[in-house]
């Protein structure tokens, strides 16, 4: 996977560079718009991490330019600006998602690739991590073929972290991606959900689905 | 009536100011006028006098000569002790009884031994000389006398007495005395007390009253300032004071006022703008900071330097969460900050929150309950609203002890809608109760976790954004209550 990281912010594009490369992919970088615009024209790129505040073309500019070329690869952009309105800008000139710094390492990655995965095939009806299984239309969840019943916001959160299993997901994330909330009065309202939910998918079981991660928040791994 | 209000004072001095002018100009009036008319009566007296005077030497004369002529002896030529006077004073009055210089006036004439000779009308009670006083012939000063003249029947009529002895060689020969009724200078005199006394309070009342009215039209406008000024805090800086179109010290006031509010909200939003641009240029060095962090520790690295990193992460997360409470602040603050304003049942709002938090108060061993009577509808952003429940929620049930309990109620009463979040906990000291809403203030309770003490600054920001209130209420000993009041929506 080739991906454009477009930033003129030298520390930014040199820690995603690393931290993208440690994940496997490969990362070309474009400090201004102009040059953006010339890399995301002769190089195939699986995705473009855009910066909203460019030198020479900005990142609004060069989102609709590039769309209007009909190139196809997601588009995430990256500002610091947080407001519903930026975010709608963004959106609206062509982008796919839309992530505000600072921003967790993690979350990136989780969007990233939920991006690349839109782009294969049709979205998946059931996920498995070792013996768990959940069926998403039909809201089951099975583990070692017995069937476990959870409340809809356990469903939602098994399933979030079941997409991002192998990956730290921080509270952040979970509280943001699940219920939809940016505030860090929640956090006490995601420890227990997560104490809830490996009460009911790991108590019975030898195996730990469920871990903690200290400091950074939970993985679901095999 | 306020008795130190401006318009009192005012009213209250232009009234003092005007009846002293008024009391004494009239009492000047009042003595000149009088003193005038009794000076008129008192020349015409003294001029009748000595016209009385010369009109009986002519007598005397005519006396002499008509005596010398038939040959008849005068008793006497001297005027003193003269034994024909009585004749001559009788004649006299009965030939110039008619004369009208002398109607309105009466003549006495009186001999050395203060006896009545003759007078041309009665006037009882004044048929009397006092006598002794004649000796050394009075003073100018004592010859005028006011007398009291009473009637059989009762009545009694003032009169002003002018007296002049007629001297002839250094001796007393007769006394003239003219008398003059005094109701004519004092009908004027009692005609001007009454004026004065009746019309000048009630002109003083009269424009008293108007000055007040006046006063009041005056101030008014200071009212209206006052009344406007009291609406400006620092949260609502648009007020202006209302400026009266009077271009005078009032207006000029007012719009000074304005002008210096003007440079007041320049100076806030400026500030606001500055704290924002702050928060915002912090996050691009945090971002660094972060996701160099977050890429180090996926690289690997020793296990003490990732017990630095993880430090430094925690650290640099709060950091960020703090400047996240910073814009939220500053943006609540901002008038017309960008919100997604909706028709939202409060009720059904509050409820999911509750099934949100259940597990975390049962995890406690909390009552958590909902008390709603129906559908509250306010207009509102759903994620503020949202926001300030979780806070809310999020506080009650940090403080509330196991066994304890936390409810949640809404209701509307008149135009409001009213959220109350009550819990069984401690409750809040009440030194910290007036700064409980205050930002960076951190009450004197435990705090698991940390925290800024921005959580309930942000949700009073969020209530007064959405045109309403929050407050506070931790009676001794029965954990606290939080009351947030919104207006009800407009449907």
């Amino acid at each position: 996977m080739r991906i454009l990281v477009i930033e003129d912010e030298r520390k930014i594009a040199e820690f995603l560079k690393k931290g993208l490369k440690a994940e496997g992919y490969a990362v070309d970088i474009a400090s201004d718009g102009e040059e953006g615009h010339f890399l995301a024209g002769t190089e195939d790129y699986d995705l473009l991490i855009l910066d909203l505040r460019l030198p020479k073309m900005d990142g609004i500019t060069l989102c609709r330019t590039l769309r209007a070329e009909k190139f196809a690869a997601p588009i995430l952009m990256l500002t610091v600006r947080d407001s519903v309105k930026d975010k709608v800008i963004g959106l609206d000139s062509g982008a796919d998602d839309y992530l505000t710094k600072p921003f967790d390492f993690e979350e990136l990655l989780a969007r990233m690739r939920a991006l690349l995965r839109k782009r294969g095939a049709a979205e998946a009806t059931r996920l498995q991590v070792d013996d768990l299984v959940i069926n998403l239309p039909g809201h089951t969840v099975q583990r070692a073929s017995k069937i476990i019943s959870l409340t809809s916001k356990e469903f939602a959160l098994l399933e979030y972290l079941m997409r991002n299993a192998g990956v730290v997901v921080s509270r952040a994330m979970i509280a943001e991606h699940v219920w939809d909330v940016h505030f860090d009065s929640f956090t006490n309202v995601i420890d227990v959900s997560i104490n809830h939910l490996r009460s009911k998918v790991d108590r019975d079981f030898p195996k730990k689905l469920i871990h903690t991660v200290r400091g950074r928040g939970y993985i679901l791994k095999a | 009536m306020n008795v130190k209000s401006l318009r009192f004072r005012m009213t209250g001095l232009y009234v003092l100011v005007l009846a002293l002018t008024f009391a004494l100009s009239g009492l000047l009036l009042y003595r000149l006028t009088g003193r005038t008319l009794r000076g008129d009566l008192d020349d015409l007296l003294e001029l009748r006098a000595e016209g009385v005077d010369a009109s009986i030497d002519t007598f005397w004369a005519v006396e002499a000569q008509t005596a010398l002529k038939d040959g008849r002896p005068l008793g006497s030529t001297s005027k003193v002790d003269n034994l024909d006077f009585q004749r001559i004073a009788a004649r006299w009055v009965e030939e110039r009884i008619r004369d009208p210089v002398l109607v309105d006036i009466v003549v006495q004439l009186f001999g050395t031994g203060g006896e009545l000779i003759a007078s041309t009308q009665l006037v009882p009670g004044a048929t009397l000389l006092p006598f002794d006083a004649l000796e050394p012939f009075l003073s100018p000063s004592a010859r005028f006398l006011n007398i009291v003249s009473q009637g059989p029947s009762g009545e009694t009529a003032r009169f002003r007495a002018f007296t002049y002895p007629v001297v002839a060689g250094g001796r007393l020969a007769y006394v003239i005395r003219v008398l003059s009724p005094l109701a004519p200078v004092e009908a004027p005199l009692r005609a001007l007390r009454m004026i004065l006394f009746l019309l000048l309070p009630g002109v003083v009342v009269l424009s008293g009253a108007v000055a007040a009215w006046l006063a009041g039209r005056t101030i008014r406008p200071v009212n209206h300032m006052v009344e406007s000024a009291r609406d400006i805090s620092t949260e609502n800086l648009r007020v202006r004071l209302p400026v009266p179109g009077t271009r005078d010290e009032l207006s000029r006031l007012a719009e000074t006022f304005n002008g210096m509010l003007d440079r007041i909200e320049q100076g806030f939003s400026f500030q606001r703008q500055f704290w924002e641009d702050v928060a915002h240029e912090l996050k691009t060095p945090l971002a660094i900071m972060k996701g160099e962090i977050e890429v180090a520790l996926r690289c690997g690295g020793g296990p003490e330097d990732r017990e630095v990193l993880s430090s430094n992460l925690e650290e640099v997360d709060g950091l960020i969460c703090l400047i996240e409470k910073m814009l939220t602040l500053a943006r609540l603050d901002r008038s017309g900050a960008a919100m997604d304003m909706r028709e939202l049942d409060l009720a059904a709002l509050a409820g999911r929150a509750v099934e949100e938090f259940r597990a975390v108060a049962e995890d406690k061993g909390i009552r958590l309950g909902l008390t709603a009577s129906g559908a509250v509808f306010v207009r509102g952003d759903d994620a503020r609203l949202r926001g300030l429940l979780y806070i809310l929620l999020d506080n009650a049930l940090k403080f509330t002890p196991a066994g304890g309990t936390v409810g949640v109620e809404v209701g509307a009463d008149g135009g409001h809608t009213r959220l109350v979040v009550s819990d069984t906990g401690p409750g809040i000291g009440e030194a910290d109760l007036p700064r409980i809403f205050d930002r960076f203030h951190r009450a004197g309770r435990p705090v698991e976790g940390g925290g800024f003490g921005l959580g309930l600054s942000i949700a009073k920001a969020v209530a007064e954004s959405h045109g309403g209130c929050i407050e506070v209420d931790s009676p001794p000993g029965a954990g606290s209550q939080f009351t947030v009041i919104l207006p009800l929506a407009q449907r």
